[in-house]
């Protein structure tokens, strides 16, 4: 199992996973509304052809940090 | 209890838990497969069902067939830098399995009354079904 960090600007929460399950799914189980924002993987950013890929794809054995960065309307 | 076996290359953890069991409480409650700190709020450890086994300080998935003759649920890991002596090779498995081994007998015995809590839900949903 892989120790998920996943959150955005209002809050972390940790989540325990397995390697097979993807980018796409754990941003939808923590209800991160992917589509506004930024989505980075330890600190580096994704693109949208990366949320089909799995914990395990990405090289990621035990822990992970998955954040979001919601672009301001006005920024 | 789980138990740990090695085999050449390859360590076996059998869980006392059955695959199909495992798999039912992660269809009808995946939360009880999470074991939590004595506050409820950290998860310590957790345990799944996947495709291929592995174990990490955070948890453990079980394969998601068994060839073990009783059903359990087991996890398959290579190692192919054991030792060769039987004594260092068990103390270099339980030094790197041993916790997880701990967290996964704690779960172990919590989960039988998950089951039969399930199976109690299904027998009503079942006898509550009518076949015209």
């Amino acid at each position: 199992m892989i120790k998920v960090t996943i959150g955005n600007s209002l809050g972390r929460t940790e989540y325990m996973l397995t390697p097979t399950t993807t980018i796409r799914q754990a941003l939808e189980q923590a209800e991160i509304d992917y589509a506004r924002g930024g989505v980075s993987l330890d600190g580096c950013p994704l693109q949208s052809n990366d949320l089909d890929k799995t914990f395990a794809d990405k090289g990621i054995t035990e822990k992970c940090f998955l954040l979001q960065v919601v672009k301001a309307d006005n920024a | 209890m789980a138990k740990i076996s090695i085999a050449g290359s390859a360590v076996i953890i059998t869980s006392d838990i059955s695959l199909d069991n495992l798999k039912l409480i992660q269809k009808y409650r995946p939360q009880a497969l999470n074991l939590k700190d004595e506050e409820g709020k950290t998860t310590l450890f957790a345990v799944a069902t996947g495709e291929s086994g592995s174990v990490t300080k955070y948890g453990a998935v079980f394969n998601g067939f068994t060839r073990d003759t009783e059903k359990k649920a087991t996890i398959t890991i290579m190692k192919n830098d054991l030792p060769a002596e039987a004594d260092k090779a068990k103390a270099e498995i339980a030094d790197e399995f041993g916790t997880a081994l701990n967290f996964i007998n704690k779960l172990e015995a919590l989960l039988p009354a998950v089951v039969e809590e399930i199976n109690t839900e299904h027998a009503a949903i079942m006898a509550a079904i009518d076949v015209q």
